[in-house]
C-alpha cells in the first residue's frame, strides 16, 4: 500500500515532465527534410543558358551556368548533371571563341588585311566545329535523364540556333575571302632628326604606293607618334609629309604610318603598315626629395614636409592625403605644415606629392606614408582584491591625462563620480566573485583610451553566518542527545541494575535485594518488566511496609536516573534504604 | 507513514535533478538544446551568455547581443533596454522570420519589417526549396549561407542590405511550393545593416541560420564568428515560448548552479547534512521497529503464559501498530 503511494507521488510528479516544446515550428531538420527536386527545374534554368547563348549575351550565359553549377543537385543525378554542366561550360567557351574570332576576321577584313584575316577565320572554322561535337555530347549525357534526348534539344534550341547563325556567317566570310580582288598596298616613311627637344618641331615624310610601285594619291594616311594620332593626305605622286610637335615625356618614342583602306578603297586596297621609326625626347625631369620633420605624430599636431627641387623656377605642387590636402608653388625649397585632424586614428596614412607637367618640366610624383600614433593613458586603480557584500565601496581611479570614465559592473552599481568610483555590493549578492570593467576615454585626442578590468573575489558574510549557525546548532543538539544518553548509562552503571529490568552487575545492593525478594515471595524481576509491573506482581504477596520501603527505594532510583538533576544524593539514600531492606529481608529469611 | 512520505519526497527531488541533468531541452533555440533546433553549439562557439533584457546596461559597448527567433513580442520598457544598448555602442542581431521581431523594428522606428512570406529558391538550396542558399557581403568577403524556412525584408533598404537571395527565389505566398503567376521572383533582401546612434542593429530574415543542424552548412559558422566579433556575445533570452519541461529544468539547473556556485552553498551542505542525517535515522528507526515488531511477536506466547488474562487480540493489533 504504501508501495503504491509512492509510486502514484512518483506519477503525479513526473506527469507534467514530458519534454515536449509546443513552439511554432520555424524549421525542419535538414538531414531528415524531404528531398524536393525537380528535373524539369533543372531542364528549364538550363533553356534560360541556352536563351541567353541565342541572343550572344555569353556573360549572362555564363552566370547563369554557374549558378546550374552551384545549385542543389540530388545524389542519383549528380554524375550526368555534373557531365552535361561540363559540357555545357566548354561550349560557351568554344561559341565565345568563334564569336571573337569571326570579329577579329571582320575587322581585318574592313582593314584588308587578309592574311590575319584568313589565319583567324581558319581557327574559328576548327572552334565551332568543336563546338558542334559538343552539342551532341550534351545531348548524348542528357539522354540519360528522364526527359531524354528529344526532350533535351527542346531546352537547348538556342544553342542549335547560334550554332547555325555562326556557321552561316563563317561561311559568308570565307566566301569574301576565297574571292579576294583586292590590290596590296606598300607605305614607307621618312623622320629627318633622331632626337628632338621636348615640344621640338619633327618632319614626317612617306609614300603611298600599290605593291607594283603605282602611286595612290590623296588617301587618308594614319601617323603615329607616341600616343598621338595624326592624320594626312598623300599628294597627286602618293607621297604624304606632316610636321608635329612631340610633347611626350618619355625618353623614346616611336613613329610609323598606316594605310587602312576605308570607303570606296575597302574592296580596292590592302590594309599596309611601314617601318617603325625611334627617336629620342629630351626633356627636364623634376627631381624634388621630400622629408617630413618627425617619424611619428599625435592627432592635432602639425607635420611640416620640407620640399626640395632641383629646379629653380616655381613649380605649382599638390600633397593629397586622407588626412589632408595642400596645394601651393614649390620654388627651389618650400615647407608644407599640414595639421592632422583631431579625430584621427592611429595609423599608417598615405601622402602624395603631385606636380603638374609644366612645359619642358615633366610631371613628378613621389608617395610615402605618415605615421600618427596616440600617446599611452596611465592608469592607477586601487582595486580591492576582495569585497564584502552589504557593503559600500569608493575606490580612486588615477587617470592621466583627465578622461570621461565608465564603468560597467555585473552588480550593475557602479558609478563613476569625477576620479572616484563608487560601488555597492548588494548584500543578496551571493556570487564569489563580480567582474568590473572601466573604459576611460581621455578628452585630450592625442592620448589612447584606456580600459581596465578585473574580477573582484566577494564575501557573503550571511550564508557564512547561517551556515555556521546551522551546523553548530546541528552539533549540538547531537552532543545533548548524546552526552544525555551517557549520563543516563553511567548512572545505570552506578545503580547497578538496567531500568530496563535487566539485570546489571552481580554484586549490587538491588540485585541482591531482589534475589532475596524472588527467594522470599517468588515474584522475579524479568526482563520486560519495568519497577511499576514489578510492584504491581509483589504488591499481593508482601507485607505492607516492605512494600512501602521497596515502594520508596524504586522510585528515589527511578528518580535518580531519570530526574534532570544529579541526584546522586537520592541514589546514595536509595543504596542505605536497600542494605536496610536487605538486612530485614535476611532477618525474615533466617526466620527471625 | 510519515517516515515514508519524507523518504520518496526526497527520491523523487533526486530522481528529477538527475533527469533535469541528464535530459536537455528540446525547445527551439534552446543554448540548452544539443537537438537539431537548438543553439547548444552555436552559444558554444561564439561564447554567447544568456542574459535578460534587464541585464543589459551592465554589458560593455563592444558587446552583440544575438535576439534570435523572438515568439514574444517586445513591450515598450524591453526595446528601450535594446535601444540604450545600441546607442551605447553595442551591436544587435535580430533573427527572425515568422515571429515578432517586427514589435522590436516598430519601436526602434527602423523602416524595415520582416515580410513573413516563405522565401524559397527551386535552384540555389539545400535538399529543398525552403532551405535556400543566400549570398552575404560582410567585411569585403562574400559568404554563401544556407537558411530554413526563411522569410525575407521589406522596406526601402538600398545599401544598407547585405544579404540578398538568388534572382530564381520566388515568395512562396500561398506555401503550395511550387512558383506561381502572382509570386514574385528575387532576388530579395535578407539581411540589412543599420547604424543606430553609436551601435549597429543587423537584421536577418531567418532565425534558424545558427541552429545545430544548419551551422556546419555552407558559411553559417564563419558568419557566425564575424556576426560576434571580438567583444562579449550576449544570447537574449526570456523572448521563447518555453515547454513546462525546460521551465522545470532551467528553474532546477539555475537554482543549482547558484548553490554551488555561489555563497550559498555552505549553508546548502549544512542543510543536506542534516537532511541526510534525519533520513538515515528515520531509516534506521523504521527498519529496526519492524526488527523489534518481529522479536515481539515470537514473544506474544511468552507474553499470554506469564498473563493468562492479557487479550490476545489486542497484542497482535499492538504489534501491528509497532511495526508501522
Amino acid at each position: 500500500m504504501k508501495l503504491y503511494g509512492i509510486m502514484l507521488l512518483l506519477f503525479i510528479v513526473f506527469l507534467p515532465l514530458t519534454a515536449e516544446s509546443t513552439t511554432i515550428p520555424r524549421h525542419e531538420d535538414p538531414s531528415t527534410i524531404r528531398e524536393s527536386w525537380n528535373i524539369m527545374s533543372y531542364f528549364s534554368f538550363l533553356s534560360y543558358v541556352s536563351k541567353y547563348v541565342s541572343a550572344g549575351n555569353y556573360s549572362r550565359a555564363n552566370e547563369s551556368l554557374t549558378g546550374i553549377v552551384n545549385s542543389y543537385i540530388p545524389q542519383s543525378y549528380r554524375g550526368v548533371i555534373d557531365r552535361a554542366n561540363s559540357l555545357m561550360n566548354q561550349i560557351l567557351i568554344q561559341l565565345n571563341q568563334t564569336e571573337v574570332l569571326l570579329e577579329q576576321t571582320e575587322a581585318y577584313i574592313n582593314q584588308s588585311n587578309f592574311t590575319a584575316a584568313r589565319e583567324d577565320l581558319d581557327h574559328a572554322k576548327i572552334q565551332l566545329n568543336m563546338a558542334n561535337i559538343t552539342f551532341l555530347s550534351i545531348l548524348d549525357a542528357l539522354s540519360t535523364l528522364p526527359v531524354g534526348a528529344g526532350g533535351a534539344s527542346g531546352y537547348l534550341s538556342g544553342l542549335e540556333e547560334r550554332i547555325a547563325h555562326l556557321d552561316s556567317k563563317l561561311s559568308a566570310l570565307e566566301d569574301l575571302l576565297r574571292n579576294e580582288p583586292y590590290i596590296g598596298t606598300k607605305i614607307t616613311i621618312n623622320v629627318k632628326a633622331c632626337s628632338v627637344e621636348w615640344g621640338g618641331s619633327i618632319a614626317i615624310s612617306g609614300m603611298l604606293s600599290t605593291e607594283f610601285g603605282q602611286p595612290i594619291p590623296n588617301r587618308a594616311i594614319e601617323i603615329h607618334v607616341g600616343n598621338k594620332v595624326l592624320e594626312t593626305f598623300t599628294e597627286e605622286n602618293g607621297s604624304y609629309r606632316i610636321e608635329s610637335n612631340v610633347t611626350a615625356y618619355t625618353p623614346q618614342v616611336s613613329i610609323y604610318s598606316e594605310f587602312i583602306p576605308r570607303g570606296e578603297d575597302l574592296f580596292v586596297y590592302r590594309y599596309s603598315r611601314s617601318d617603325v621609326v625611334n627617336i629620342t625626347v629630351h626633356y627636364i625631369s623634376a627631381i624634388i626629395s621630400v622629408d617630413l620633420d618627425k617619424k611619428i605624430y599625435l592627432p592635432g599636431e602639425t607635420a611640416h614636409l620640407f620640399l626640395h627641387s632641383n629646379l629653380s623656377f616655381p613649380l605649382p605642387f599638390s600633397v593629397i592625403s586622407t588626412i589632408g590636402n595642400f596645394t601651393g608653388i614649390l620654388n627651389g625649397n618650400a615647407d608644407v605644415a599640414l595639421r592632422i585632424p583631431d579625430d584621427v586614428g592611429e595609423g599608417s596614412y598615405s601622402l602624395t606629392l603631385l606636380t603638374p607637367p609644366y612645359g619642358k618640366i615633366a610631371p613628378f610624383r613621389w608617395e610615402g606614408n605618415i605615421t600618427i600614433v596616440k600617446l599611452p593613458s596611465n592608469i592607477i586603480i586601487d582595486i580591492p582584491k576582495k569585497v564584502i557584500a552589504g557593503k559600500t565601496y569608493v575606490i580612486n581611479a588615477t587617470i592621466s591625462p583627465p578622461s570621461y570614465i565608465v564603468v560597467y559592473s555585473n552588480i550593475g552599481q557602479a558609478v563613476a563620480e569625477g576620479s572616484y568610483i563608487r560601488f555597492h555590493v548588494p548584500l543578496l549578492y551571493f556570487g564569489k566573485s563580480l567582474s568590473f570593467e572601466l573604459v576611460a576615454t581621455p578628452f585630450n585626442s592625442s592620448y589612447r583610451g584606456v580600459a581596465f578590468s578585473s574580477e573582484i573575489e566577494v564575501i557573503n558574510p550571511l550564508p557564512i553566518i547561517s551556515a555556521v549557525l546551522l551546523g553548530g546548532g546541528s552539533l549540538l543538539y547531537f552532543l545533548r542527545y548524546r552526552l544525555g544518553k551517557i549520563r543516563i548509562d553511567i548512572k545505570r552503571e552506578k545503580i547497578g541494575i538496567s531500568l530496563e529490568g535487566k539485570e546489571g552487575p552481580k554484586g549490587s545492593i538491588i540485585n541482591e535485594v531482589f534475589a532475596l525478594i524472588s527467594k522470599l515471595y517468588g515474584v522475579n524481576m524479568e526482563p520486560w518488566m519495568t519497577y511499576r509491573e514489578y510492584m504491581r506482581h509483589l504488591l499481593n504477596k508482601i507485607e505492607d511496609d516492605l512494600a512501602t520501603f521497596i515502594s520508596d527505594i524504586l522510585t528515589k532510583l527511578e528518580k535518580a536516573v531519570y530526574g534532570k538533576k544529579d541526584n546522586l544524593a537520592l541514589l546514595k539514600l536509595a543504596e542505605e534504604r536497600a542494605s536496610i531492606l536487605y538486612g530485614k529481608l535476611k532477618s525474615k529469611l533466617k526466620g527471625e | 507513514m510519515k517516515e515514508y512520505i519524507f523518504l520518496g519526497l526526497l527520491l523523487s527531488v533526486l530522481i528529477i535533478i538527475f533527469i533535469a541533468y541528464e535530459v536537455p531541452s528540446k525547445d527551439d533555440f534552446s543554448p540548452e538544446n544539443p537537438l537539431f533546433n537548438g543553439l547548444s553549439q552555436a552559444s558554444m562557439l561564439a561564447g554567447m551568455v544568456q542574459e535578460n533584457v534587464g541585464s543589459l546596461s551592465s554589458a560593455p559597448p563592444n558587446s552583440t547581443l544575438f535576439i534570435i527567433g523572438p515568439d514574444k513580442s517586445f513591450s515598450n520598457i524591453d526595446a528601450n533596454e535594446v535601444k540604450s544598448f545600441l546607442k551605447a555602442g553595442g551591436t544587435v542581431i535580430l533573427m527572425d522570420d515568422f515571429g515578432t521581431g517586427n514589435s522590436l523594428l516598430e519601436a526602434l522606428d527602423l523602416n524595415v519589417r520582416f515580410d513573413g512570406r516563405l522565401l524559397m529558391d527551386p535552384l540555389f538550396m539545400y535538399r529543398n526549396p525552403a532551405l535556400p542558399i543566400v549570398k552575404f557581403s560582410m567585411n569585403g568577403s562574400a559568404l554563401n549561407v544556407y537558411f530554413n524556412y526563411a522569410t525575407v525584408l521589406d522596406g526601402n533598404l538600398g545599401n544598407r542590405c547585405i544579404g540578398y537571395s538568388s534572382a530564381f527565389s520566388f515568395l512562396d505566398s500561398n506555401e503550395n511550393g511550387v512558383k506561381d503567376q502572382d509570386e514574385p521572383f528575387g532576388p530579395f533582401c535578407v539581411a540589412a545593416s543599420f547604424d543606430y546612434s553609436l551601435g549597429r542593429l543587423i537584421v536577418i530574415s531567418d532565425s534558424s541560420v545558427f541552429i545545430n543542424s544548419m551551422l556546419d552548412k555552407g558559411m553559417n559558422e564563419k558568419l557566425l564568428s564575424m556576426l560576434s566579433g571580438n567583444g562579449k556575445a550576449i544570447l537574449l533570452v526570456g523572448y521563447w515560448n518555453q515547454s513546462e519541461y525546460t521551465f522545470i529544468r532551467n528553474s532546477l539547473m539555475s537554482s543549482l548552479y547558484a548553490l554551488l556556485n555561489t555563497w550559498l552553498l555552505y549553508p546548502f551542505v549544512i542543510v543536506l547534512t542534516i537532511l541526510g542525517a534525519a533520513s538515515g535515522k528515520i531509516a534506521y528507526i523504521s527498519l529496526a521497529k519492524r526488527g523489534k515488531g518481529e522479536d515481539l511477536q515470537n514473544n506474544i506466547q511468552e507474553i499470554l503464559k506469564r498473563h493468562p488474562d492479557w487479550d490476545e487480540e489486542a497484542l497482535i493489533r499492538l504489534r501491528e501498530e509497532m511495526r508501522q
